[in-house]
């Protein structure tokens, strides 16, 4: 089971940036369950994954357990390469 | 005390607390009320709007006021994206805004308006090609700030509402929060404007959000009618009347004080230009109340915290981020990781003098040498 956490922030710029390639991301992997978090609302929730400063964030978990994690500003391409290499890892 | 952090607030100006005292004691009516009492501080109001109108040369334009510019640009944001809502559906602005720009905007983004950030040069200016390229027919909101608050970046305003103008249901939101008071702008073309007593030697919890009277606004305070329509409330006389008398104060001998201002910060680059430590972030095109540098070896916490012990008061990034790590907009403007870290902003006033450069220059050459 592939779960992808994004913890973003209304405040943040780079985070208005990533949003629309989150969005073709989960479109291009619909079969992967997302939770969206907000940095300043749900802290006690994102907590564990100890988030750090920059944002935003996207980590990937399999099976509850952190395969992958992409801090900041991004490329649609990237992402979208490193999503490919884990999954062809697999 | 050495403050060099104008551009977070400036202390308010005495002539300004005296005239709230004055006025708070004097008029003591709520304007929304009809009895005589009411209608005296009604009419102190219009009288206040009318005199921010002419000092600000404004034209066909409603004064709402406000808590001040992050209210100011939430109802400018929310209000029109709510109200022309159905007619299109997507806003376009840059990397550089205020927070409450940004986080107005990412609100609406979620509620499914589509967001696009316009392009910028290499010194942070609106690369307004990009802009011609990506306004169009369903573009109902072009917000962009005249001056970023961290760098002293100033957007060419004039030709951005041109280029806005072109579309006849695009609405132009220009947060000038950094400019008023600070530069002499045209306003009186501009659809909503923003800003904030506090940064103009006024008192805190006052601004005012100008709006062009033809356009409508969906309130984001609701209530009765107040002094307008669009943001219910008794009105703050002091408040009001308070930043009427700061706009009145700061634009005399306003030239004198822009001249001021641009020498200490000519003065200031000289200085930092013999430092080899230090990298000026602030283009000579900036607007000169703000300087924004980088010591890349020195991070900008540090600076900020060791110049405090000193009695020393700058910035290292805009108050307004909950971001401790970097400045975003020095950031965005170098690529620079490090740079963005380690910038700090010195931002000065017609009240800085020569003698408290001076000693900020000695100041930090010394904890540079000791570090």
């Amino acid at each position: 089971m592939i779960r992808v956490i994004i913890i973003s922030a209304l405040w943040c710029p780079s985070c208005l940036i990533m949003m629309d390639k989150y969005d073709k991301i989960k479109s291009d992997y619909s079969n992967f369950e997302y939770v969206n978090y907000d940095f300043d609302f749900d802290k006690n929730k994102t907590a564990k994954y100890n988030p750090g400063k920059i944002l935003p964030i996207l980590i990937i978990e399999k099976d509850d357990v952190e395969i992958l994690r992409i801090i900041g500003e991004k490329s649609y391409k990237e992402i979208k390469k490193q999503i490919e290499e884990l999954i062809n890892d697999k | 005390m050495i403050y060099l952090d104008y551009s977070a607030t400036t202390p308010v100006d005495i002539r300004v607390l005296r005239y709230f005292e004055n006025v708070s004691l004097t008029y003591v009516g709520n304007a929304n009320s009809i009895h005589s009492l009411g209608k005296d501080s009604a009419r102190v109001i219009n009288n206040c709007s009318k005199k921010i109108s002419s000092i600000l040369k404004l034209d066909n334009q409603e004064i709402i006021y406000t808590s001040g510019a992050t209210e100011s640009n939430n109802l400018a944001i929310k209000g029109v994206l709510l109200k022309y809502a159905n007619q299109s559906k997507q806003i376009i602005t840059t990397y550089y805004e205020h927070s409450s720009v940004v986080a107005s905007i990412n609100y609406m983004r979620n509620l499914g308006f589509k967001v696009l950030i316009v392009n910028c040069n290499e010194k942070g200016v609106v690369d307004l090609e990009h802009l011609k390229k990506i306004i169009n027919n369903d573009t109902v909101l072009v917000s962009i700030g005249s001056v970023n608050s961290e760098i002293g970046i100033r957007q060419p305003i004039s030709a951005i509402n041109d280029i806005v103008k072109q579309y006849k249901d695009c609405v132009f939101h220009c947060d000038m929060t950094q400019s008023i008071g600070k530069e002499r702008i045209d306003l009186s073309k501009i659809d909503l404007i923003s800003f904030s007593a506090h940064k103009f030697y006024g008192i805190k919890g006052i601004g005012a959000l100008i709006k062009k009277n033809d356009l409508q606004l969906e309130p984001q305070i609701h209530g009765g009618k107040s002094t307008t329509i669009y943001r219910s409330g008794t009105p703050s006389l002091p408040l009001i009347l308070s930043m009427g008398k700061a706009l009145e104060l700061i634009y005399k001998n306003f030239d004198k004080k822009y001249e001021h201002v641009s020498k200490i910060n000519h003065y200031l680059r000289d200085e930092f230009g013999k430092m080899p430590e230090v990298i000026i972030n602030s283009s000579s095109d900036c607007l000169p109340h703000i300087l924004n540098i980088s010591i890349p070896s020195f991070y900008s916490k540090k600076m900020v915290k060791e110049l405090a012990k000193n009695d020393i008061y700058i910035s290292n990034h805009t108050a307004c981020s909950s971001d401790a790590s970097k400045s975003l907009a020095v950031y965005a403007l170098t690529n620079n990781l490090k740079l963005a870290r380690s910038s700090i902003r010195i931002s000065l006033s017609y009240l800085t003098t020569k003698k408290e450069i001076d000693f900020l220059i000695k100041q930090m050459k010394r904890m540079l040498k000791n570090d």
